[in-house]
């Protein structure tokens, strides 16, 4: 593809770099695993799930955008293509994992087991075997949504068929409840029963609304920074980074409301099977990322989105992209750590080698899916639809 | 084989059709929508319709006035179950109000043009819902005169509100969310009680609509304010359709009894709001559209992004009855666990499988062309949903009430007559009050239908 030629090496770069890094924090952990075993699961799974969690989120906002239509959708289609179909090395991926759940989760220590009549209760759930299935019939459907969207969406580059546009809306709307069950179940296996006592019915969405903020965050950042691209520069424009601007808002307010739910009924049911989930994180050091979780999740992200100049910049949008990934990670990490640490914060070195080692690889195979396909999709209706709106949109005001 | 085909694209071929249909200009849009305000003769089934609902809303309010003197002891209600149907009425009726709102003020921040033709309508929706609604809480205080003991003000009595409590917060939400629908409403119709005071012939028409319009005369400062002012309470409506149904929601699970505790409330209330809200619109506006023969206004495109929106927020609801049964086994709560189990084969079990079989089962129609094409389908659908909701929020109010904690204290509640005869009443004052909104202002925005209009003949010299 001749458009890309300024494109191509710059990406090609960076694919190596991130293979590099990758490499390096893997080593890294690697050696972290045997000197302290423990450890190397618990920071192995916290930068899994930040990881994994992108790809998920990517999987669900190409879908929410095959079915939603629009420009903004279509802008970003590729780089959500890209970050879906990292899955297949991540599902890789995650196997080490596999190894360590007894270190990691209560449930799959039979000798906890035996002693609490609630863990026995939820045994026909938490059990290895079966989690272990879970996670095969996740990682299937996933890979098998990504790809197909994939796999017609280069397909329609090549034909411009317009069957093809109504094939992708059609497996949309199931898929999405694929992705939604299965997402859910997710994070309750992966994520909320690292504290099996406790449950929160909320949770599955909480777990995919932040996917999608992580997604549609990274998506954003990558356009900003790609937008100045020749084969961008005619169907990119500040409208289009308004209206994801907005959506990043949108995401923002949701993750919010969601969150201050759980808060607001756990607080004030007061019950002893609930509580002890927010008297860890409201205590002692925790309390404090707590805080940092409010102000970098919701107060910093809200008040500079809901500037309008902020929004239609490109370099604002980087800044601000990077920026809520970084409140992803915290919120992961408020959620994950405190089962394993309730006293205090605490930090390892084997943190930042799993993050660098499984971020890395999921920015190269990222990379690698990125530079095969034109930035933006030769063949969409949505391209036709070029011509400036009439009327003066509303939220432009 | 061949006929399937055609059939299919004649399927598609409607649900394409543009928010407004080929050869409407601006004469023939105000026309259509003044004149069945301006008309002299009310049509006859106009009269019809009218007369049955007043007659409903006689019954309200005889069974409000019986209620004021007697008590809430001629409804069903008793301890345990202290909240029944009227509470089951009030969730259903402000969820119902929650279409109009979103419609009106989602949708316009969304860009959404196919709104425009059915946005006053909804709203007048939102309002006569939310009169409804309002009604309930304040009948079963019982002592109705102190409702505004509800208010904090300050008093000799030392006496406040429990700030912590939700239905505080309840009293707050909801009028505040009233009165910014009623603004809404009513600024959105000032440049078309203008235009109905232009075209009025009657004098005493003519000043009335005048007083209305408020000296609107439609000139480019005007319009620069008027968008600037709708704009804006449409910002302050979004948060507000969401915040008044999350309220509510936890008035229920704020309370510890097993089937109302649970985190997902929130989300899962406001999408059976917006579920039920878009059920209510469907029902209403077919018949609407065919009796005014508006179907050239709201088309088979507005039909079928309403009935998509009902899928989408159907699922969510059935995502949330799913949630509710895993985590009553996960918690491994019993109390949790009886909950369900309760409603599955409990005293109120069909009522439970029924709105399962209307909220899950039913809306699943959606998925298909065929039958978000088929106005008949979709109103059967729409009707079937208002039922299943009403259900819903029966089965949360009063099985978990009627068996909470100790078996000793169960009881089953039987609504009384009057509790049906106040509930029909309301249903009545909505109709009232929806048949003389179409009789006395213009049901569809004209001057929003003509900038459709507009920008479609621009899209059409431009190519």
């Amino acid at each position: 593809m001749e458009q890309q030629n300024t494109l191509r090496p710059r990406l090609n770069n960076l694919q190596w770099v991130a293979l590099a890094a990758g490499i390096v924090g893997l080593a890294l952990s690697a050696v972290g695993y045997f000197t302290n075993q423990e450890q190397f699961f618990r920071s192995y799974l916290l930068s899994y799930v930040f990881w994994i969690e992108l790809s998920v989120g990517a999987v669900a906002v190409l879908l929410i955008q095959h079915l939603a239509g629009g420009r903004w959708g279509m802008v970003i289609q590729r780089i959500l293509e890209a970050g879906a179909m990292t899955l297949p090395i991540m599902a890789a991926l995650f196997v080490p994992l596999l190894f360590g759940l007894p270190a990691l989760f209560e449930w799959a220590r039979p000798e906890a087991v035996a002693h609490d009549a609630l863990l026995q209760h939820k045994a026909p759930y938490l059990n290895v075997p079966f989690f272990m299935a879970r996670a095969a019939i996740y990682f299937v459907v996933w890979i098998v949504i990504a790809f197909l969207l994939t796999k017609w969406s280069v397909e329609r580059d090549k034909t411009g068929d317009a069957a093809l546009t109504k094939r992708l809306k059609n497996f949309s709307g199931p898929a999405m409840w694929a992705l939604a069950i299965t997402a859910t179940f997710a994070s309750f296996d992966w994520m909320m029963s690292l504290e099996p006592q406790w449950f929160s019915t909320i949770y599955g969405m909480m777990f995919i609304v932040g996917a999608m903020a992580a997604a549609f965050a990274f998506a954003t950042l990558v356009l900003a920074r790609v937008a100045g691209e020749e084969s961008l520069a005619q169907t990119v424009n500040a409208q289009q980074f308004n209206d994801l601007g907005n959506f990043l808002l949108t995401m923002v307010i949701m993750w919010t409301y969601i969150a201050l739910s759980q808060y607001l009924i756990i607080w004030l049911g007061n019950l002893k099977e609930e509580i002890p989930w927010y008297l860890v994180r409201g205590s002692g050091s925790w309390a404090t990322v707590s805080q940092l979780l409010i102000a970098f999740h919701f107060v910093i992200p809200f008040f500079i989105l809901l500037s309008r100049s902020n929004k239609r910049q490109p370099k604002a949008l980087t800044m601000l992209g990077l920026f809520l990934l970084l409140a992803r990670f915290i919120d992961i990490y408020w959620l994950i750590v405190p089962a394993f640490r309730p006293d205090a914060v605490f930090f390892h070195w084997l943190d930042a080698a799993a993050l660098l080692g499984v971020g890395g690889i999921w920015m190269a195979a990222f990379y690698a899916h990125l530079k095969k396909h034109a930035l933006v999709p030769r063949y969409d209706p949505r391209l036709e639809d070029a011509a400036p709106r009439g009327r003066r949109a509303p939220s432009e005001a | 084989m061949q006929s399937s085909k055609t059939v299919q694209d004649a399927v598609e071929a409607k649900l394409a059709t543009p928010v407004i249909a080929r050869g409407q200009t601006y004469v023939s849009v105000t026309r259509k929508i003044s004149e069945i305000v301006l008309a002299k003769d009310t049509p006859r089934g106009w009269f019809v319709g009218f007369t049955l609902a007043f007659a409903l809303l006689m019954g309200l309010m005889v069974g409000a006035a019986w209620l004021l003197l007697k008590g809430v002891g001629i409804w069903g209600v008793t301890i345990p179950i202290g909240w029944g149907l009227a509470i089951v009425n009030f969730v259903w009726w402000i969820g119902i109000g929650h279409a109009g709102t979103l419609i009106s003020a989602i949708l316009l921040l969304f860009r959404q043009e196919w709104r425009t033709s059915i946005n006053r309508f909804a709203e007048a929706m939102t309002l006569f819902a939310v009169a409804a609604a309002g009604m309930f809480p304040l009948l079963h205080l019982g002592r109705a005169w102190f409702a505004y003991w509800l208010m904090p003000y300050p008093n000799t009595m030392g006496l406040w509100p429990q700030f912590r409590s939700p239905l505080v917060w309840d009293v707050f939400a909801i009028s505040t969310y009233g009165l910014v629908s009623l603004l809404f409403w009513f600024v959105g119709l000032i440049p078309d009680l203008a235009t109905m005071r232009d075209r009025a012939t009657h004098k005493a028409v003519k000043v009335i609509y005048g007083l209305l319009a408020m000296g609107w005369r439609g000139s480019a400062m005007h319009w620069h304010r008027y968008q600037k002012t709708y704009l804006l309470l449409a910002a302050l409506s979004t948060p507000l359709v969401v915040s008044v149904h999350s309220i509510v929601s936890l008035d229920f699970a704020t309370g510890v009894i097993p089937g109302w505790h649970s985190t997902m409330f929130p989300p899962y209330f406001v999408s059976g709001a917006i579920f039920s809200g878009f059920a209510m619109v469907l029902t209403l506006i077919i018949p609407l559209r065919k009796f005014y023969n508006l179907e050239g206004l709201i088309t088979s495109r507005h039909l079928n992004n309403m009935a998509k929106i009902m899928l989408v927020t159907g699922s969510i609801v059935v995502y949330s009855y799913m949630m509710e049964m895993f985590f009553a086994w996960y918690s491994g709560n019993e109390f949790e666990q009886f909950a369900i189990f309760n409603r599955f084969v409990g005293p109120y079990a069909p009522l439970y499988w029924a709105l399962m079989f209307c909220n899950a089962v039913v809306p699943q129609l959606l998925w298909f062309n065929r039958f978000r094409a088929n106005e008949m389908v979709l109103w059967i659908v729409a009707l079937v949903v208002n039922v299943g909701m009403w259900l819903e929020r029966f089965t949360i109010v009063v099985t978990s009430l009627s068996r909470d904690f100790l078996p000793s204290s169960w009881d089953v509640y039987t609504p009384t007559a009057w509790d049906w005869i106040i509930f029909a009443g309301t249903i009545g004052l909505f109709l009232s009050m929806l048949f003389i909104f179409i009789r006395l202002v213009p049901a569809i925005s004209m001057f929003e239908v003509r900038e459709l209009v507009a920008e479609k003949e621009g899209r059409l010299t431009h190519h």
